[in-house]
């Protein structure tokens, strides 16, 4: 978490800002429709939360791109990083810029599913509220689908797999309010490549 | 025995002192020293600040590690020891192969209690014959000076960490040390004018280089030394590097102020919140506002150039280094603005904005209330403008109440910030305010702002200036190839412009309304550079700019009257239960 005058902050690459935005105005001016296509968004009542969670999906598939340019195109196959190492540095990235995120390792099947991990958002800006309101006329909303859409780009497009992410109210700050992080379980429809036996 | 001059193959020798402690100098010290190891350099770090040693625990050295203490001890006592520094590792950038080397200051704690014995028994004997400017003390110095040059690692650098203060240790440390000197301070006119005194008093003479190089640099602490400090302002390469943070002021400040009696300059930042920059008031009258440069590496740069030679004919100020860096797969994590006053993460070279999180989750409330209907609509929804422009869409109406919110609260903070309760602080005019908000805001990717143009107008008694935004994050479209398929983009300057408003309001205690034509916007002409928001600030409630198309109203809560403020606080606690 960074700083900015005393309260805590965060980075955003100015791309991810703006097709965040652009999806909430172009919903707000009805030109978009959250509703449409295929993605499955029937763990998001609100309207809100199912353009956040578009939104985050899309920035995080263009975010998982430039990633994977970077950590995989670029060095020899042999190097390739496995599927664990690519997850590692992706948290690590991504905690630089206040998003503070940790992966904790979680193995477990669920019917057709396989549990990766679960990605620990320490003081998520998305779900926290202990922060100061600025304008208490407008309620709070749960932003973090948004979260859930990001981190399902990401996971995706990174590592090449049908990820789903699942984010229940007992492990998010904003609906749990004395929790001090949010917790997302993020499954595939494979199991994860293994170090040993994906470099042979 | 003569000192060796720097003929291009001896070490290149800098100095870190400071006339008060705890202004990061050491700090600063092991990061330039890390960082050039990491570039390739043979480094030796050397402490000095007997009374108050530091290297070795930043090292993590054991306490028992022998040091400079029993190294001069045997010198003294003729036993011809060998300079023995120890070796810490570094991780290099890349591939080069540079080496670290620390000598520590010496057994000054720990066990045996002989050893520490025997530390403070030379510091209050031996140190007194080697710290003083006696025939005995030159060749002694000589002696370490040669031992340092001639080593077997041929060193490429070596930083001395000095005594700060006024004391025989600092003194002899800054005469028998020169090369160059970096000299620490803050704010803090305690540090400040001990530093311009000290240097006031000593003759050039005292100095065995008198021109030697001299760069001073700002500390700002200690707030800075939390976890919650800027990521843009980090140096944080894990265990590569340390935290802190250093602002260099250009090369000549302090020289200025020393052959410049009658100057004064003037600090107006709480020293211990933030430095926006200084003035310097010649005796002519003159005023010249100085920016401070920032970061470790710009620190480097001007302290190690043989490692980053500037370009022909003009000075290192620190970005041959940073591009350097920027071509090794370097694990740094550093955020800076960009010339082009972007906020670039280094990591990626992607331009970056940094948002208080009340600031994003004011904007994003704003926005998804009104998706879902909680908030609302009831702004300016006209078919056109008084000019005839087509009105604006729901979003923008949203976006510029979102900016305004968010903007007064900062530019409340902001002033609270500015003036506190320091009796030190000179009070600035509005156009200093403007001018200090735009510099701070433009370290955050937002834009790069600044004050374009004031005017005052007396029958109206109301003034008018024009903030210029370039690199608008909001306005410029220049960084996505292709939009996103079904999501048109959106003129988001309606925040910023929201936003500007919002912050002169806070910042000033003015009225102020903003203008952002189409002709002066980024988004709506295609090109990038730059926005432009005339803003008018009006003491007089009836002074109206004729562009001006009103003020943005206040969302409400759907179900809520302006005669029911406590909805939003139930609103809110049913959504919390929920």
């Amino acid at each position: 978490m960074t700083e900015h005058l005393d309260h805590p902050g965060l980075e955003f690459r100015v791309e991810t800002l703006q097709n965040l935005l652009d999806h909430l105005c172009s919903a707000l001016n009805g030109e978009l429709d959250p509703d449409a296509g295929q993605i499955d968004l029937s763990a998001y009542p609100s309207r809100s939360e199912r353009v956040l969670y578009r939104a985050g999906l899309s920035s995080g598939q263009g975010f998982g791109m430039l990633l994977k340019r970077d950590l995989v195109a670029s060095g020899p196959a042999s190097q390739r990083p496995t599927d664990e190492e690519l997850l590692a540095q992706w948290c690590d990235y991504d905690s630089s810029t206040g998003w503070s995120l940790k992966l904790e390792e979680e193995r477990e099947s669920r019917h057709d599913r396989v549990v990766w991990c679960t990605i620990r958002a320490e003081e998520n800006p998305f779900g926290r509220r202990d922060v100061a309101g600025t304008d208490a006329a407008v309620p709070e909303q749960n932003l973090c689908p948004f979260f859930c859409g990001y981190i399902t780009g990401v996971t995706s497009t990174l590592l090449e797999a049908d990820i789903r992410v699942e984010h229940p109210g007992k492990l998010c700050m904003f609906v749990d309010r004395t929790l001090a992080e949010c917790r997302f379980i993020v499954s595939g429809s494979r199991s994860i490549r293994h170090p040993l036996s994906e470099r042979g | 025995m003569e000192r060796p001059e720097p003929d291009g193959t001896q070490p290149q020798t800098v100095a870190f002192y400071s006339f008060k402690g705890g202004h990061g100098r050491t700090t600063s010290l092991v990061n330039v020293a890390n960082l050039c190891a990491r570039m390739g350099h043979a480094v030796l770090c050397i402490d000095l600040d007997l009374e108050a040693p530091g290297l070795s625990s930043l090292y993590g050295l054991p306490l028992e590690t022998p040091g400079f203490v029993e190294y001069a001890a045997d010198v003294l006592a003729k036993a011809d020891p060998p300079f023995d520094p120890i070796a810490v590792d570094v991780d290099p950038i890349g591939d080069a192969s540079g080496s670290l080397h620390v000598m520590p200051a010496g057994r000054f704690a720990g066990v045996p209690r002989e050893q520490s014995a025997h530390y403070w028994s030379f510091m209050g004997r031996g140190a007194q014959e080697v710290f003083s400017t006696t025939p005995v003390a030159e060749e002694f110095w000589s002696h370490v000076r040669n031992s340092v040059f001639e080593h077997s690692v041929g060193f490429d650098y070596v930083f001395v960490d000095l005594r700060s203060g006024f004391s025989p240790l600092s003194l002899v440390g800054l005469k028998q040390w020169p090369g160059s000197l970096a000299i620490f301070l803050s704010r803090r006119v305690e540090a400040s004018e001990g530093t311009r005194l000290l240097l006031e008093t000593l003759p050039e003479s005292f100095f065995n280089q008198p021109n030697y190089d001299r760069v001073c640099v700002l500390t700002r602490r200690p707030r800075f030394l939390t976890e919650t400090e800027y990521a843009r302002e980090h140096f944080e390469v894990g265990t590569q590097g340390r935290r802190g943070q250093t602002v260099m002021y250009d090369d000549d400040w302090l020289q200025s102020i020393v052959r410049e009696r009658a100057s004064r300059v003037i600090m107006q930042a709480d020293p211990e919140v933030e430095a926006f920059g200084y003035q310097l008031i010649r005796p002519t009258g003159e005023i010249l506002n100085r920016p401070l440069l920032d970061n470790y590496l710009e620190l480097a740069s001007r302290l190690a150039p043989r490692v980053f030679p500037p370009a022909e004919g003009r000075k290192n100020t620190g970005r041959d280094l940073i591009s350097t860096v920027l071509q090794q797969p370097a694990d740094l994590k550093v955020f800076r603005r960009s010339e082009e006053g972007d906020f670039v993460n280094f990591g990626d070279m992607e331009p970056n904005i940094a948002f208080k999180v009340e600031t994003l989750q004011n904007l994003l409330d704003h926005l998804c209330s009104s998706i879902n209907g909680d908030l609302e609509l009831r702004l300016r929804f006209r078919p056109q403008t008084d000019r005839g422009e087509p009105a604006p869409r729901p979003s923008a109406e949203v976006l510029e109440a979102a900016g305004q919110s968010s903007g007064e609260a900062f530019g409340r903070a902001l002033r609270d910030d500015i003036f506190g309760d320091n009796p030190h602080v000179v009070t600035p005019s509005e156009e200093e305010l403007i001018t200090r908000w735009c510099e701070f805001d433009s370290s955050t990717g937002w834009a790069r702002l600044s004050l374009e143009k004031r005017r005052e107008s007396r029958d109206l008694f109301l003034n008018w200036c024009t903030i210029r935004a370039e690199y608008n994050a909001f306005g410029r479209r220049d960084l996505r190839d292709e939009p996103i398929p079904g999501v048109p983009p959106q003129d988001l300057c309606y925040f910023l412009k929201g936003y500007i408003s919002g912050v002169l309001t806070g910042l000033i205690r003015a009225t102020t309304q903003v203008v952002h034509k189409k002709a002066d916007c980024m988004f709506h002409r295609g090109d990038v550079n730059p926005c432009r928001f005339l803003v008018v600030v009006t003491r007089n409630p009836d002074a109206r700019h004729p562009e001006f198309d009103g003020p943005p109203m206040r969302p409400q809560p759907v179900g809520r009257t302006d005669s029911d403020p406590g909805s939003a606080t139930r609103a809110r606690e049913v959504k919390s239960r929920d």
